[in-house]
């Protein structure tokens, strides 16, 4: 049935239609409403559920809608030609947008075409569900309409989306400002205090077999961050190139997963040098890395900073929280499992896991305290 | 400005993670399913890229990929494919899905950057039968 429009509605105040009609949340949708000439109706096929409304503007167009709401009335969908002024249609949008009835109503524009600048600014107006086309066959607008109803209604019982846990440092956050504070002042102390210790070390490095006193490595720290890992070097010159040829002797399980984590350390590595075994077992090869803590790269206390090729097996739903902590010098593995042969790569996830979720100043400085028993390891990984 | 992406995963420590790789290039907004995400581009967003996860609660993956190639104001936003999901048991029919790319998890964080700095210029231009 086609109406007559614009309509003469009465000159009287009426209430706020929200809070004027009440309807069921299953309200009887029993028009479509086409706004604009009704040239393009052509291309669909009449549907016998629904009466057409044509109204020849988006201003008539609200007139409509408010007057059938009267009388508990929606449409099913509207289709808006695109002959419409912008500002016109942008009106038409935010009044839809404005009552929660109109909210649930599928809204498609027609037009012959758009060119790619139009695209952004119609999405960008927010309210159209989509764009329908002389292509668009009768099954295809169906299927756009099966969809948007959907939508429709999911977004309508949608909650608004709760923020996941927080990562775990805030510019603001209490805990990493006096983490930082004490990275700084304790790593700066140090470095300091053990310059002599380093010097001596470094030279003993260079004496003992060729190659740099430093070995760096790219790691993948806190949130993935790639940065220079400094250690001294405790291996012969090409060490990294062995890795595949002396993976059968790993120490960690990778059978546990077809295509699960990868971790690599082996028991007595042959590539060790005889001062890099005692440099390990006293964990003085690790003292460089207050560098990285001074740098912000790391942390004193965190999980351990991995190597790309172990942390690229970590991206997974299941492991990829052990990357919210910060990367440290010492951590949980640490101090709960270090040199123990047993240890699964799962156990050792799980722990940098726990200690993201439980991350806080206190529970960093317990770890410290915990750490320098652990310092000695009970066997040479 | 910036170019932005939108990063649909209900995994809350990916979403994190994708946050942290790609928001030094890019504005990044994320959203926990294919609805949220929906509901977000309704309000007139517009991403330059979008990566989505698969199985997800509301509306899926697949699902959102489906509207959005057919879906005139959003069918030239490039679409990265990021799953643990296997292809066939997540698709369960023949449809055919134009997507700019399919990575799975475990993902190489590197290889996806250079993957999203390759898309996000370029129109989608593989088709996963």
């Amino acid at each position: 049935m086609l109406y007559n429009v614009p309509l003469h509605l009465q000159d009287q105040k009426r209430k706020p239609l929200a809070t004027m009609i009440s309807l069921p949340s299953d309200s009887l949708m029993r028009f479509a409403l086409f706004i604009g000439d009704s040239s393009f109706q052509k291309h669909f096929f009449p549907r016998q559920e629904e009466e057409t409304v044509i109204a020849t503007t988006a201003v008539n167009a609200r007139k409509v809608l408010k007057d059938k709401l009267q009388n508990s009335i929606t449409p099913a969908y509207i289709i808006c030609h695109l002959q419409q002024s912008a500002p016109e249609l942008q009106g038409l949008l935010q009044f839809l947008q404005q009552n929660k009835h109109f909210r649930k109503i599928p809204f498609f524009l027609y037009t012959e075409g758009l060119s790619a600048g139009e695209k952004q600014q119609y999405a960008r107006l927010g309210g159209i569900d989509d764009i329908i086309t002389p292509a668009t066959t009768a099954a295809d607008f169906n299927m756009k309409l099966q969809f948007a109803r959907k939508f429709r209604q999911l977004s309508t019982k949608a909650d608004h989306a709760k923020k996941g846990n927080h990562p775990w440092y805030e510019g603001k956050d209490v805990n990493y400002l006096l983490k930082r504070l004490v990275d700084i002042t304790a790593a700066g102390t140090a470095l300091m205090a053990l310059s002599p210790v380093l010097a001596v070390i470094a030279v003993a490095i260079k004496l003992e077999s060729k190659g740099p006193i430093f070995y760096i490595s790219k790691r993948a720290g806190s949130r993935y961050k790639v940065f220079k890992f400094y250690k001294f070097r405790t291996m012969c010159a090409d060490a990294d190139k062995k890795v595949q040829e002396l993976s059968h002797l790993n120490q960690y399980d990778t059978a546990e997963t077809e295509k699960g984590p990868v971790f690599f350390k082996l028991s007595n590595d042959p590539r060790v040098t005889k001062l890099g075994a005692f440099l390990r077992n006293t964990s003085l090869d690790e003292l460089p890395q207050l560098l990285n803590v001074i740098k912000g790269d790391m942390s004193l206390v965190g999980n351990r900073p991995l190597p790309l090729y172990e942390a690229a097996t970590l991206t997974t739903d299941q492991y990829a929280g052990r990357f919210n902590a910060p990367a440290g010098l010492t951590g949980l593995w640490q101090i709960k499992k270090r040199g123990q042969k047993e240890m699964s790569v799962n156990e050792r996830i799980g722990l940098d896991i726990d200690y993201a979720e439980k991350y806080s100043f206190m529970y960093d400085m317990w770890i410290m305290a915990q750490t320098p028993k652990a310092l000695i390891q009970k066997d040479n990984v | 400005m910036k170019k932005t992406i939108l990063i649909i995963d209900d995994s809350a420590p990916i979403r994190f993670l994708l946050e942290s790789i790609l928001g030094k290039q890019y504005r990044v907004f994320s959203a926990p399913d294919g609805l949220t995400a929906m509901m977000w581009l309704s309000k007139g967003n517009r991403p330059d890229l979008i990566i989505t996860d698969i199985q997800m609660p509301n509306i899926d993956g697949w699902e959102l990929v489906r509207y959005l190639n057919g879906n005139v104001l959003y069918d030239d936003i490039p679409v990265i494919v990021l799953t643990g999901s296997d292809t066939k048991e997540t698709m369960g029919h023949d449809l055919e899905y134009k997507i700019s790319d399919f990575l799975r998890k475990p993902f190489d964080p590197i290889k996806l950057l250079e993957s999203v700095n390759k898309h996000i210029h370029a129109p989608a231009d593989v088709v996963i039968a």
